[in-house]
């Protein structure tokens, strides 16, 4: 997209570099995913213990809002939550930027979900799927209020993606906004002739670690808020919402 | 499928530790009411560009995606609650 001219730049080709990043938040994925899997042992370690940590969280929260049907639907909230996740967290390392601050990963993954629970519903509920949009059963003179309610409830369905890709953008975007932004100014002061103008040196690096934490902690935030409003979609699509 | 039932899990996370989320959820609120609002405002613009009704659908889409919006904030809050 082109929105961050003074964000990190690879030019590999014609390869975007949100898809590169994308590509290394795979590769770290696959790359903790193996190296758990060789190690498994009945008293986890570390990595261990981190990755069964994630895989009971979303199951919990898939068994307490979905119910019994839950299971069907665990790859897809794992999925949704590491990748988010991890490439959240990406922008933290020095040299790298999150994928997800870039709209268009954001959107794809948003589009993902609000196709996936409607196919769902209608899959689950047939054409019965579409009766919510009508609202609760009223007389057939109030006609008129159904047709109001049908508008209402399409275009609240339609903001559901754009709100939930448009969240996880602006949270991760302003994140690696302001990280860039200290490590220019951490640059130009020290940079700067003038004894005074180098010392304001110490205000951005002082800065730099609490922005840091601050990333870590929207990171983890929007990555759990994503995958709640995906599980509680898939829960309302199919009816088992509790 | 693997289940996994640590209490070291519970202990770090919490019993309700799922509770957690919709805490954080709530203070998304303004944002679906907002793009309830612009899709509303979108559809308006579509249609009136596409039927050539001047601005009428605008202004009457632009209402109804403030109504979703309201309607989607008090469902969202009433089921947190």
């Amino acid at each position: 997209m082109g929105l961050v001219p003074e964000g990190i730049e690879y030019h590999l080709g014609s390869l975007p570099t949100p898809l590169l990043m994308t590509w290394v938040a795979w590769a770290v994925i696959a790359g903790i995913s193996i190296t758990a899997a060789k190690r498994a042992r009945l008293v986890p370690g570390k990595l261990q213990m981190a990755c069964e940590m994630c895989f009971s969280y979303v199951y919990r929260l898939s068994d307490e809002m979905i119910g019994p049907a839950a299971p069907h639907y665990y790859p897809l909230f794992l999925g949704i939550f590491i990748s988010i996740l991890v490439s959240n967290l990406l922008g933290l390392i020095p040299g790298l930027i999150s994928p997800t601050s870039d709209p268009n990963t954001t959107f794809a993954l948003s589009i993902l979900v609000f196709l996936y629970y409607n196919i769902e519903g209608v899959r689950r509920k047939g054409a019965g799927y579409f009766r919510h949009f009508f609202g609760p059963p009223l007389p057939w003179y109030l006609f008129p209020v159904r047709i109001l309610l049908f508008i209402i409830e399409t275009i609240s369905s339609f903001a559901r993606p754009f709100s939930l890709g448009f969240r996880l953008f602006c949270n991760i975007f302003a994140k690696e906004m302001l990280l860039g932004f200290l490590a220019f100014l951490v640059v130009s002061f020290f940079l700067s002739p003038g004894i005074i103008v180098k010392t304001l040196t110490l205000m951005p690096l002082m800065l730099r670690p609490v922005i840091v934490l601050l990333g870590l902690f929207i990171g983890v935030i929007q990555a759990l808020i994503f995958l709640l409003l995906s599980i509680s979609y898939v829960a309302g699509a199919i009816g088992t919402e509790e | 499928m693997v289940r996994f039932n640590d209490t070291t899990v519970e202990r770090f996370i919490g019993k309700k530790g799922s509770e957690i989320g919709p805490v954080w959820a709530v203070a998304s609120l303004g944002i679906t009411m907002v793009a309830c609002t612009a899709i509303g405002l979108i559809i308006g613009l579509f249609l009136d560009k596409y039927l050539k009704t001047g601005s009428v659908l605008t202004i009457i889409f632009f209402v109804l995606g403030i109504a979703a919006g309201i309607k989607q904030v008090i469902k969202e809050l009433s089921r947190k609650q």
